[in-house]
């Protein structure tokens, strides 16, 4: 078997996942397209795991690119996978494209910025300021206005907290699944896929449990048997694998 | 006296931008002749090269004194220089600068990160405003006329590549989809 260890790049500083994924892609001197992305995905992975300065709030938005890259990797690998749950959202590809543009546009801005050639606007007059700092509510302010003020806040802050929600879920149960079926192999040495599946709670969660399981195979810790077609697959551990499939992916392309 | 130069007029004595909408009242003329009218105010001040340039943002426009006098100005005004700017807080200038007036969602799924600190920060500098109107429920941001005028510019469209970077057909994709995302599941729970 031919394994080609890819050249890892280290990249030290970036601003988000978008800037880490435009920084791999750059280093390996390709171009924006399916196939590089998923030949970055290892080192992407590699690089949110192994940074702890990573702000903790920041970090579900590094999770669901690299479950993006996960998944378009595996995609690449069998074409008939499809799910529809893991491919809600914009396509990685073109979000990667539109941000480059952006970020060429923002280094002219920093030129503009730091150039000082700025104009001024004539300066407000000060003295004519209130003094009081009194509560004076505009004319027309009844408890009932504010009331449905209030309303309008809360209905605002509602679709906030429900969308990052789904994507956490759904990249959550990526790490989980892994954690959990390697966990299985490792005590019992065996398990078959309809055993794992079973603890699937709907389609999405099961789709995301095959992901864990071509994860774990590429990475070369378990094999997997299937006597015929339709037949259960029978997962076993890697005799020769070592460490933390969650803390080490290997890059093997 | 023209329309032109009493727009001039109006915005020399007020020290804050003023609404085109405004403008229409105390003119008592309909708003797109306003607009024609700061189209040739625009033009005049370029023809007889004056130290002043007319600056619009969105539905607002000001009189504000010309890039190339920043020097001097800055002196006699003795105004203190506009700061440093980190990359993600440039990055969220650009993008609102040229998608703006939009959503936070809506530059987030641009920058791929969450974005709700660097839209505080720019806001307190006063180079972000929150605008009154909504979109998807969401508060929409634009660059200020601070901004503006930090970067020498009488108005977002005479950024280098406005057009292309602004109308660029993925962006409108990526937004489409957001909104879509955005939409469903309010209508489960209607």
């Amino acid at each position: 078997m031919l394994i080609m260890a890819s050249v890892t790049f280290r990249v030290e500083q970036f601003e988000g996942p978008l800037d880490l994924l435009f920084q791999l892609v750059e280093r390996e001197e390709l171009d924006i397209s399916q196939v590089s992305l998923a030949t970055v995905a290892e080192q992407f992975v590699e690089h949110v795991q192994d940074n702890p300065d990573i702000p903790p709030e920041d970090l579900a938005d590094f999770i669901v690119v690299a479950a993006k890259l996960m998944y378009m990797k595996s995609r690449l690998l069998i074409p008939s996978l499809h799910d529809p749950d893991l491919e809600e959202g914009p396509d990685l590809e073109t979000q990667l494209r539109e941000y480059q543009r952006f970020v060429q546009a923002a280094k002219i801005m920093d030129g503009m910025w730091n150039a000082e050639r700025r104009s001024f606007a004539r300066q407000a007059s000060t003295t004519r300021r209130q003094e009081s700092a009194g509560f004076m509510p505009p004319v027309g302010v009844t408890a009932d206005a504010l009331f449905h003020a209030m309303k309008r806040v809360i209905a605002r802050l509602e679709p906030l907290l429900r969308l990052p929600q789904a994507s956490m879920e759904r990249v959550v149960t990526i790490h989980e699944k892994i954690r959990d079926l390697y966990r299985r192999i490792s005590t019992h040495s065996t398990t078959s896929f309809h055993t794992f599946l079973r603890g699937a709670k709907n389609r999405s969660e099961a789709a995301v449990s095959f992901l864990a399981l071509l994860e774990l195979v590429k990475r070369r810790f378990i094999f997997v048997k299937q006597k015929n077609l339709f037949d259960d697959i029978d997962i076993e551990a890697d005799p020769d694998a070592t460490g933390d499939p969650l803390a080490e992916p290997t890059i093997v392309i | 006296m023209t329309y032109a130069t009493s727009i001039e007029a109006i915005l020399f004595a007020s020290s804050k931008p003023v609404a085109i909408k405004r403008l229409a009242e105390l003119l008592s003329i309909p708003s797109d002749d306003v607009s024609a009218a700061l189209k040739d105010l625009s033009d005049a001040l370029d023809g007889r090269e004056s130290g002043l340039v007319l600056q619009r943002n969105g539905h607002e426009v000001q009189l504000v004194t010309h890039p190339d006098a920043a020097e001097l100005v800055k002196q006699t005004i003795k105004a203190e220089a506009s700061g440093e700017l980190t990359r993600p807080q440039l990055e969220a200038l650009t993008i609102l600068a040229y998608r703006g007036p939009m959503t936070r969602p809506e530059v987030e799924q641009i920058r791929g990160i969450q974005s709700s600190l660097i839209l505080r920060n720019l806001m307190m500098r006063g180079l972000v405003e929150e605008k009154g109107d909504e979109r998807l429920g969401q508060p929409v941001f634009s660059v200020s006329f601070d901004f503006l005028n930090a970067i020498g510019v009488s108005s977002v469209e005479d950024l280098p590549e406005y057009e292309t970077l602004r109308g660029h057909a993925a962006v409108a994709d990526v937004l489409t989809q957001l909104e879509t995302q955005a939409t469903n599941p309010s209508e489960s729970h209607a």
